[in-house]
């Protein structure tokens, strides 16, 4: 039977490689009211945690997402480097040591992690134009699913080794994917409050902010790997 | 908009370019991570950290040298300094004994500088410890901080803090202890005639009027106290300089260092126009001037005004403030 270390690894893995594919759409999405260096940020980003990824093998989960939280933050630089890190980093801690953390716990060790991003971005709210505004409606979607006991607490259904073995994560991640494409999707008629695009008033109008779809690839990603 | 420049964005590199090489022997310069550290050999002392954005010199790479700071990590122009030149540096100047980040209270440069302290304790780095700093008693909380905003009394942090580092046996929960109680004995307050210019924006960061003057105004253009008319210097320095004395409050038979710091567009006549005015409130004050410092200390670009700070005074921080600094900002 799987265990989480190895769904977490193979999860990472998917990101990383979703994320260095997406360069071109990231660049072309920062480039009206950013400085067109979102994508190559992202993608050295995940290239370095593809690096350390063998290293994974001795670490716990906690330790795991730590690592590629500060690896993000010191490659890619900057606020977003630094958001990202943040989110990796701090659900890392409220993992901590725990080796069967159930779906209660990884959505709370979540949550735990956004409020740190919004504090840490200068109180950044729905609305500014940011990861935040994907992030925040597929974390809550995600609280959505397991408060209303339709799925059990248990990551695995029951250990039994089957292609419904991820089911309860699944459904889970499933309503986060939706709910970040939603808020993404929002960001194009936002005007940018953080960040470069935020010197540039009414001209951030009109295009998608790129941080929100980096959160939309991760979670596609993730379900994309859950499903194997 | 006219500086001395040529692109926006070259701006920091050019700058910092221009300090290694004016100061060859004592300055050395990582141009890629845009950290300044010390070139003298040192051993065997806690190493002295500070960093935020580029656009207040000589705050900080201006003060790195023997008796104050070992390095500093310069950010884009008003923006902080990223972990990865603030992890670089703790590595590239710790001597074994530890590193103190003194950190000026803006949410940006605390996150990078709280998140470049956890990547060094989670990889078995050097022991980091932090102080914040938040003298300007101007606002409660202000667009870029939650709390009071560290302003130019920091320099006096620094260099306290630095010429203690100096001394044999000193160790970091010392200096850590020594930087919180240098910071809870000063107090600044400034004031804008006029906006400062990035030169990314290229023209004014917030809008005054002709005959406008912002109190309280920010290091990086944030509002202050108060928005009011343009007064001549004997009232303004005169409301500044109460608003600091009664923060404390500063009271009678205090000793005080006094440090008039220019925003960086205002002439030096000017500032010691205001020097000899705080000079005469605090004779009436019955307050002890043991030192003045007059200058640019930290500036905000080409923002016209000034601030006044006083830091309550100690035998050791008398001793401390006396203590020589082999820095570039230092004329003869």
């Amino acid at each position: 039977m799987a265990n989480q270390k190895d769904t977490l690894i193979s999860i990472i893995e998917s990101i990383s490689k979703r994320l260095i594919e997406a360069e071109k759409t990231l660049t072309d999405l920062d480039s009206p009211a950013g400085d067109a260096d979102c994508g190559s940020g992202i993608r050295r980003g995940f290239e370095a945690v593809i690096k350390t990824i063998p290293e994974f093998g001795q670490m716990e989960l906690g330790d795991i997402l730590k690592k590629v939280g500060f690896t993000l933050a010191y490659t890619i630089g900057g606020t977003s480097g630094a958001m990202l890190g943040t989110g990796f980093i701090e659900t890392g801690k409220s993992i901590g040591d725990k080796k069967e953390p159930d779906a209660r716990d990884w959505v709370m060790a979540l949550e735990n992690a956004l409020a740190v991003i919004k504090r840490r971005g200068g109180n950044t709210q729905i609305g500014d134009k940011t990861l935040v505004d994907s992030l925040e409606p597929a974390i809550m979607a995600m609280k959505n699913i397991i408060d209303s006991d339709k799925v059990s607490n248990s990551f695995f259904q029951s250990g039994i080794e089957s292609s419904n073995r991820h089911l309860n994560m699944f459904s889970v991640i499933e309503a986060a994917v939706a709910a970040a494409k939603a808020g993404s999707e929002q960001t194009v008629e936002m005007i940018a409050r953080k960040g470069r695009a935020s010197y540039l008033g009414e001209r951030s109008r009109g295009h998608r902010d790129p941080g929100s779809l980096v959160i939309v690839i991760m979670f596609e990603a993730a379900l994309e790997s859950l499903k194997k | 908009m006219k500086k001395i420049i040529n692109k926006s964005e070259e701006v920091v590199a050019e700058m910092l370019k221009g300090l290694a090489l004016s100061r060859p022997d004592s300055i050395g310069l990582i141009p890629e991570k845009r950290i300044v550290y010390r070139k003298d050999p040192y051993l065997n002392k806690v190493a002295i950290i500070s960093g935020s954005g580029s656009g207040h010199e000589p705050d900080q790479a201006f003060y790195v040298g023997k008796g104050m700071l070992d390095a500093a990590c310069a950010g884009p122009v008003f923006a902080a300094p990223t972990l990865d030149a603030i992890v670089d540096s703790a590595k590239l100047v710790d001597r074994g004994r530890g590193v103190l980040f003194l950190v000026k209270n803006y949410t940006g440069d605390r996150a990078n500088f709280e998140m470049a302290s956890e990547m060094l304790e989670f990889e078995g780095g050097p022991v980091v410890d932090t102080v914040i700093i938040n003298d300007d008693v101007a606002v409660k909380d202000s667009t870029f901080t939650a709390g009071r905003r560290g302003v130019a009394g920091a320099i006096f942090v620094y260099k306290i803090i630095g010429a203690k580092s100096e001394e044999e046996g000193v160790n970091l929960p010392q200096l850590k202890k020594l930087a919180m109680e240098v910071n809870e004995n000063i107090r600044t307050m400034g004031f804008a005639l006029k906006s400062c210019t990035t030169p990314a924006k290229g023209s004014p960061t917030f809008d005054l009027g002709e005959d406008e003057i912002e109190l309280g105004v920010g290091l990086h253009g944030e509002p202050g106290r108060q928005r009011t008319k343009y007064k001549p210097a004997n009232e303004v320095i005169k409301i500044i300089t109460d608003s600091v004395i009664e923060d404390l409050p500063f009271i009678c038979g205090d000793e005080v260092a006094l440090m008039i710091n220019g925003l960086g567009g205002t002439p030096i006549g000017e500032l010691y126009i205001a020097a000899g005015i705080v000079h005469e409130i605090l004779k009436n004050r019955k307050l002890k001037v043991f030192r003045t410092y007059v200058n640019n200390f930290c500036t905000s670009l080409d923002m016209e005004g000034c601030s006044v700070s006083l830091l309550r005074l100690n035998e050791e921080f008398k001793r401390l403030l006396l203590a020589p600094a082999d820095i570039p900002v230092k004329y003869f």
